[in-house]
């Protein structure tokens, strides 16, 4: 048997091509127009046809029959059952021959065809099974990423501005110092004065949407720099010359590099306060704050300092001094800093000092000018330090009052001059003795029981000392102490006249019985010719001389000096002309001739 | 360097997501096993739920068809593509013109890394991703703006995406924010899920909408009239109007295959 079966015509072939797609489509969704599907089905056809004709038979097209369809996306589970029943039904009858080769053929091909589908459908769900898998796991490595680069982010940068943060800073400070760095480096640190204190008054959130403002303002300022600076570049470095950053809080900085010197970082300061001043602020029921801001600055070679934390300590310390600068902006200074860490070192061994008894006083004789004779003594204090020596006040009262040593300290002078004088009173030298007395000691409330405790125990009489206070405005406010010590017996004398918070008035109202004639005003009587400076002087002593006040002048140099103060009349003096401070034990006593 | 702000919400299988569900009823394999359990449910309420997926499916096709050839438009922006799988819009749009561009745009990664992998290997057609109530992110994506051509038109596609942002996202002015980008001539494709026109029906799509509260993208219900509202005044709805989607511009072959669908709402418009 050559040709058990033969295939019918073409018109019946169409026919059950076109019922094959519709059926299909009508259980599966086929997209687009029929005409392109409908030839694929018809090839799926006429295969179909060629394998049942085929001698020797062959099942293997029916297989890919069945396979097409699902890669054709023809694949919904249900086409297939849809295609089976209807070629089981219709492909019999598209060939005539011997019906039972047909009818065995046909069966067996069309199982094929179901096998192909299968088999292509689980293949082609496996493919995708394995795609999704991949594709999950693409984007959980993508969504790790972004978390990853979040959280350096928010490792990186201020919650609230968004800005770089101190963390971000150092590594770039790293970055930029690296290897000795290039060229030079200036950081500016900027703080928001008062902040704090608008924060508690405004509440926090107030205080984070003020920080963003100027947070806000910071960055248009840098970016109109950079900006400038990329229409002058001439290479891509100048690209990154800035950098703003947020410490937290009230405090930026803003890096600049290549720059040429110090100057240059001031004028980054001047114009980003300016720009703070002109910041529009969120307002606060009504209340729109202002923005005040001290700077610091340092600016050096980038290598000049290998560690971040270098640049940022010495920028502070330059705040600092901007913030005590009515300037508000300041330069640092590697001798100020010095000197700074002296003062610190200082600041901190005084406690201890003090209970060592390192302190004690000096004594610079007081004359009468008429006839150099020694009246009195004033009592300075001196810091016998073990390591740096003796330490005149200038070195030290200064940090004494910052630390509130100085009531520890001026008790401990008051007691050790008032014993000295009871000493010499009682080998008969009667002498004034003449102790300052620091404003905070006059807000301490047992000043009086204290210095009445100390005359009580160094059996000094009160009228033989006499406390120098200086005139300032805070002294006003203390007039009922002050007349409490006057009623002890104690003298009261206004010390520097003439030069800090002169108030004539004072002179009337505070019960002082001696002035001090600041040394500045003694210092211009050098000046023969300084007529207006003689005056002064003349005025000052006739107007004290009036009101029953004594008056001493203070650092006396010169011949001229003392000759023309004895001239314009005055009563007492001091200075290094006569005597310079010195210890009790070598003071000269009144008996002595002092060499003039 | 500014780093990317927007983070994917993370990935989650355990909940169905309306793109891998649509994907399987349109015959699709790529979803999961939460995504056809949920579909059986909708099933369950609404046998013929497919058709209508179908019926969305078809009129995208005919629609990209009728831009391609009979408007000349070869860029197209498909915002909510889900995975573009059987009869989608570069297929039918490359079809006719191999130059055809398009961008596929959906909210859920994992659609879009295998829409990447589909498209692997056509140099005209990407995925990236967005999220419609976020539609500056999407003009100005950098992929968007260097593979279209804002200077000539564009036909941005929203299918059966706009049900799923709520009148509070404004789904109005997102629209309109993503006309502003577009020139004159540009086109919007729109399908929107409309009301059931039975009261039996009414009830049933109640209990479907139900269902799609508990996933991550609740359906809200728009008729024709809250449709044509989504759409401003610089653009202009070409005839036939909002209509059912087998009733837009229908083609006599494809309409004997399926029965109506009412549920599923459409519209053509230009941008003027």
């Amino acid at each position: 048997m050559t040709h058990p079966v033969r295939s019918a015509d073409e018109s019946s072939l169409n026919a059950l091509a076109q019922r094959w797609l519709r059926e299909v489509a009508a259980v599966g969704y086929v997209p687009g127009r029929r005409a392109k599907p409908l030839q694929e089905i018809k090839e799926l056809l006429l295969e179909l046809v060629s394998a049942v004709t085929a001698e020797p038979f062959e099942l293997e097209p029916g297989w890919r029959v069945g396979a097409r369809l699902v890669e054709l996306r023809m694949a919904d589970p249900k086409v297939i059952g849809v295609t089976v029943r209807l070629l089981t039904a219709h492909l019999p009858q598209l060939f005539d021959g011997d019906p039972d080769v047909v009818g065995d053929r046909v069966p067996r091909v069309l199982e094929q065809v179901n096998n192909g589908f299968a088999a292509a459908l689980r293949d082609t769900a496996m493919a995708i099974g394995e795609d999704i898998n991949r594709a999950m796991r693409v984007t959980w490595q993508a969504d790790k990423s972004v978390l990853q680069h979040r959280l350096q982010y928010a490792r990186l940068h201020d919650p609230v501005t968004g800005l770089p943060n101190r963390a971000y800073l150092r590594e770039a400070l790293r970055r930029l110092t690296a290897g000795g760095g290039r060229g030079r480096l200036g950081v500016c640190l900027l703080r928001v004065d008062g902040f704090a204190d608008l924060n508690d008054a405004l509440g926090h959130s107030h205080g984070d949407g003020l920080l963003e403002a100027i947070g806000s303002r910071l960055r248009d300022l840098v970016r109109s720099w950079q900006d400038t600076a990329r229409d002058q570049s001439t290479g891509p470095e100048d690209d990154d010359r800035y950098l703003l950053a947020h410490l937290g809080g009230e405090q930026f900085v803003l890096v600049v590099t290549g720059t040429a010197n110090a100057h240059q970082m001031v004028k980054v300061a001047k114009l980003a306060r300016l720009a703070l001043r002109t910041v529009v602020l969120p307002s606060v029921d009504g209340y729109v704050p202002r923005v005040k801001t001290s700077a610091g600055i340092v600016e050096a070679q980038a290598g000049s300092r290998t560690e971040p934390d270098e640049w940022l300590r010495d920028v502070h310390r330059a705040l600092a001094w901007a913030r005590a600068d009515p300037g508000g902006v300041m330069v640092f200074e590697q001798a100020r800093a010095r000197a700074d860490i002296v003062r610190h070192r200082l600041a901190a061994a005084m406690p201890a000092a003090l209970e060592r008894g390192e302190f004690e006083p000096y004594f610079q004789p007081i004359l009468a000018l008429a006839d150099r004779r020694v009246v009195g003594v004033e009592a300075l204090a001196r810091w016998r330090h073990p390591r740096a020596g003796l330490l005149v006040p200038a070195e030290f009262i200064m940090l004494a009052e910052q630390t509130g040593l100085i009531r520890q300290l001026g008790h401990t002078l008051l007691e050790q001059a008032c014993r000295h004088g009871a000493a010499w009173r009682s080998h008969g030298h009667e002498l004034l003795i003449n102790v300052n007395l620091a404003a905070a000691q006059l807000a301490d409330p047992g000043l009086v029981a204290v210095v009445a405790d100390v005359l009580y125990r160094t059996k000094l009489p009160a009228e033989w000392l006499q406390l120098e206070i200086t005139e300032t405005a805070a002294v006003d406010q203390y007039r009922q102490v002050l007349h409490d010590l006057v009623e002890l017996g104690v003298r009261l004398a206004l010390d520097d006249y003439g030069t800090g918070y002169a108030s004539l008035r004072s002179l009337s109202r505070l019960p002082v019985t001696t002035v001090k004639l600041a040394a500045e005003l003694v210092a211009d009587l050098e000046d023969g010719d300084d007529a207006a400076a003689a005056a002064i002087v003349r005025h000052t002593i006739g107007m004290c001389h009036d009101l029953n006040i004594t008056v001493i002048a203070e650092g006396i140099e010169t011949e001229t000096q003392y000759r023309r103060l004895s001239r314009l009349g005055c009563d007492l003096g001091q200075g290094f002309l006569f005597a310079r401070p010195t210890s009790a034990s070598t003071l000269p006593l009144p008996e002595d001739p002092f060499p003039v | 360097m500014e780093p990317n702000t927007w983070v994917p919400e993370g990935v989650d299988i355990t909940v169905p997501n309306a793109s891998r569900v649509y994907d399987y009823a349109l015959g699709g394999m790529h979803n999961f096993t939460v995504d056809r359990a949920f579909w059986h449910q909708v099933q369950e309420l609404f046998p013929e739920a497919h058709l209508v997926a179908r019926a969305n499916r078809a009129y995208l096709g005919r629609a990209v068809r009728w831009l391609v050839e009979e408007q000349g438009v070869t860029q197209f922006l498909d915002i909510g593509s889900g995975i573009p799988t059987l009869g989608n819009v570069h297929e039918v749009a490359q079809e006719v013109d191999p130059r055809a561009r398009v961008v596929y745009v959906d909210i859920d990664p994992i659609a879009v890394e295998q829409s990447r992998s589909l498209l692997r290997d056509n140099p005209n057609a990407h995925a990236i991703r967005g999220d419609l109530r976020d539609p500056d992110a999407i003009v100005w994506h950098d992929q968007v703006i260097s593979f279209l051509d804002f200077s000539r038109p564009i036909a941005v596609l929203m299918v059966a995406v706009l049900h799923f942002i709520p009148d509070e996202a404004d789904p109005r002015s997102l629209i309109s924010r993503i006309g502003m980008a577009l020139m004159p001539g540009s086109f919007l494709v729109l399908s929107h899920a409309g009301p059931e026109v039975t009261e039996e029906g009414l009830q049933r799509q109640e209990t479907a909408r139900q269902l799609y509260e508990k996933t991550p993208t609740p359906v809200v219900i728009r008729d024709g009239r809250q449709l044509l509202d989504l759409v401003d005044d610089s653009f202009e709805v070409l005839e036939p109007g909002v209509v059912a989607a087998d009733q837009w511009r229908p083609d006599p072959e494809e309409t004997a295959e399926i029965p109506p669908q009412p549920t599923a709402l459409v519209a053509v418009a230009r941008r003027r």
